[in-house]
């Protein structure tokens, strides 16, 4: 039996490469992006996917989106957006679109594909958050206050949806040379001293992200419920991590 | 509608055990007899060690000739520089320690005694330390890692098990400070924090007959999210992915059912 999942913001960066991983390793993949033309680009060129042209702030857009894909074994809650800058200076609208996209859009997702999967005996749900949950870093606006959010909001699904054979987690990138942040790496100075903090003295790449998905979506995975696994090369551990972006 | 398969049970990273060499310490029963049995089925060769030569022995025997076992006590200084060369030899080099071998010692404050506090200091922090030692040149010529077991006594407080929870709150802050010193010679130190899970070390530290920790044991199913306790395969589950996982270190991943959350039964 094939299995299907849906990703969020799967029409490019991190999503792109998780949609990637679950269409080789079988899965029937609905690439869910407001990005139509990324997303349609993806899904000939992989087969085995179709789009779900959708914005996830739009609760009613969600709900039938999802409805109408059908049976569903996993959701990646991936779409995010940042608006980089000092908190000082964001603006209503900044702060309106992050929370938008990445908290609420996180929850009309979850919401759709849990009425779903309560339905159908079960799937697994897999929260998007990142190391700033943990350790918000200087001007990330109010990107790191949403992603905090999503750590609680997977607490939070994990005790509520668990009886009904949900099984909730969260992954945690920490910095990763793809998607939103690659434009930051592509000054070398910052590359070479944002690298230099991290314990494993490297940038992350999209692939360590989608084997930690890949991993919380199998069995392999059966036991663990309403955890942020945090996939950052130790970043967080170290005091060093605390370094501007330029 | 018939219940659907939640993902297959491989994942990417499976593959990469292949033809590697592991030593899981205290691998005679429990979570470290079932991570060997994953690591040996996934095509690894493993060194297991303990103190009672026919458990270890046994398995050993169950898992065929990728599993070498070393009877060792891993609070020695001697036994853990022979279980070392021999896990060396038996996989020509090391790709990841798990420093699984532990023990329970529950005592309320009134009862505390000095000379069992550091016993158990000394079995489940201090020998995983020093074998992590006597271990890293050779994972940091592998671009290996090392894991450290600690427990849901660290997310939740349990009155009486004030030592055995101290000494894995230890385990993990280790883990924390090992990933940050051992990142630039590319070894990755993690950490996996259990649930209620049932294994022997209940009935090892004295809380009564096999039947007694399975009641005790059941009993706390309810207070899990997903409504059970946990199996030592879900468990070794995870410490295969964090040995291959290559840019994951430092992380403390709790394999626990959602026991940690603290779900109180209304
Ligand atoms: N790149 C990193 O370093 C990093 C680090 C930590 C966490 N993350 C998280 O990983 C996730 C993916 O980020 P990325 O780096 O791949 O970003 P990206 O900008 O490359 O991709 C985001 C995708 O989401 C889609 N999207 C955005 N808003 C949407 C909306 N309202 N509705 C539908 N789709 C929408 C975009 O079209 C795009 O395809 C985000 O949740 C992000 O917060 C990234």
């Amino acid at each position: 039996m094939t299995l299907r999942a849906i990703v969020t913001g799967g029409g490019q960066g991190i999503g792109a490469e998780i949609v990637r991983g679950l269409v080789s390793a079988g899965y029937w993949v609905g690439i869910l992006d407001r990005n139509t033309a990324a997303a349609e680009s993806l899904a000939t060129e992989l087969g085995s996917s179709e789009v779900l042209p959708v914005d996830v702030s739009d609760h009613l857009a969600v709900a039938s989106a999802i409805e109408s894909f059908g049976e569903l074994d996993l959701l990646v809650n991936n779409a995010g957006i940042v608006r980089f800058g000092p908190l000082l200076d964001q603006s209503a609208d900044d702060i309106a679109s992050v929370i938008g996209v990445n908290l609420i859009g996180t929850i009309n997702c979850a919401q759709s594909a849990a009425q779903l999967m309560a339905a159908q005996n079960g799937g697994v749900i897999i929260n998007m958050s990142s190391v700033n949950a943990v350790h918000p870093a200087p001007n990330v606006g109010i990107y790191a206050a949403t992603k905090a959010a999503i750590t609680s909001l997977t607490q939070l699904q994990a005790l509520e949806w668990g009886p009904l054979g949900i099984r909730v987690n969260a992954v945690a990138p920490g910095f990763i040379d793809a998607g939103m942040s690659a434009p930051i790496f592509l000054d070398d100075k910052v590359r070479a001293k944002r690298s230099g903090g991290v314990p494993l003295k490297r940038l992350g790449t999209a692939e360590d992200v989608v084997q930690a998905v890949l991993f919380l979506a199998s069995n392999a995975a059966s036991y663990i419920h309403g955890h942020e696994l945090v996939v950052d090369g130790g970043v967080i551990q170290s005091v060093l991590a605390h370094l501007p972006r330029s | 509608m018939a219940a659907r398969l939640r993902g297959d049970k491989k994942f990417l990273g499976h593959d990469i055990v292949k033809g590697q060499s592991y030593l899981v310490t205290g691998g005679g029963s429990g979570i470290g007899e079932a991570t060997a049995e994953q690591l040996v089925a996934l095509g690894a060769r493993v060194t297991i060690c303990g103190r009672r030569a026919e458990k270890i022995n046994a398995v050993a025997a169950r898992l065929g000739d990728r599993c070498l076992a070393v009877t060792a006590d891993v609070t020695h200084v001697k036994d853990r520089a022979d279980v070392f060369r021999q896990a060396m030899a038996h996989g020509g080099g090391l790709n990841g320690l798990v420093n699984n071998a532990g023990n329970m010692y529950r005592a309320p404050i009134a009862d505390f005694n000095q000379d069992r506090l550091l016993d158990i200091f000394n079995q489940n922090v201090i020998s995983g330390m020093m074998l992590s030692q006597l271990a890293v040149p050779a994972l940091a010529a592998r671009q290996g890692a090392i894991i450290f077991l600690g427990s849901i006594h660290t997310r939740r407080a349990f009155p009486g098990a004030a030592p055995y929870a101290a000494t894995k709150a230890a385990l993990q802050t280790l883990t924390q400070v090992m990933a940050a010193e051992l990142g630039d010679q590319n070894i990755r130190v993690n950490c996996v924090i259990p649930g209620a899970v049932k294994t022997e070390i209940n009935e090892r530290a004295g809380l009564g007959s096999t039947e007694d920790s399975a009641t005790r044991m059941t009993a706390l199913a309810p207070l899990h999210a997903l409504g059970r306790i946990g199996q030592p395969m879900e468990v070794a589950e995870a410490i295969v992915f964090l040995l291959q996982s290559k840019w994951t270190t430092g992380a403390l991943l709790d394999v626990d059912g959602g026991l940690g959350l603290g779900l109180t039964p209304l």
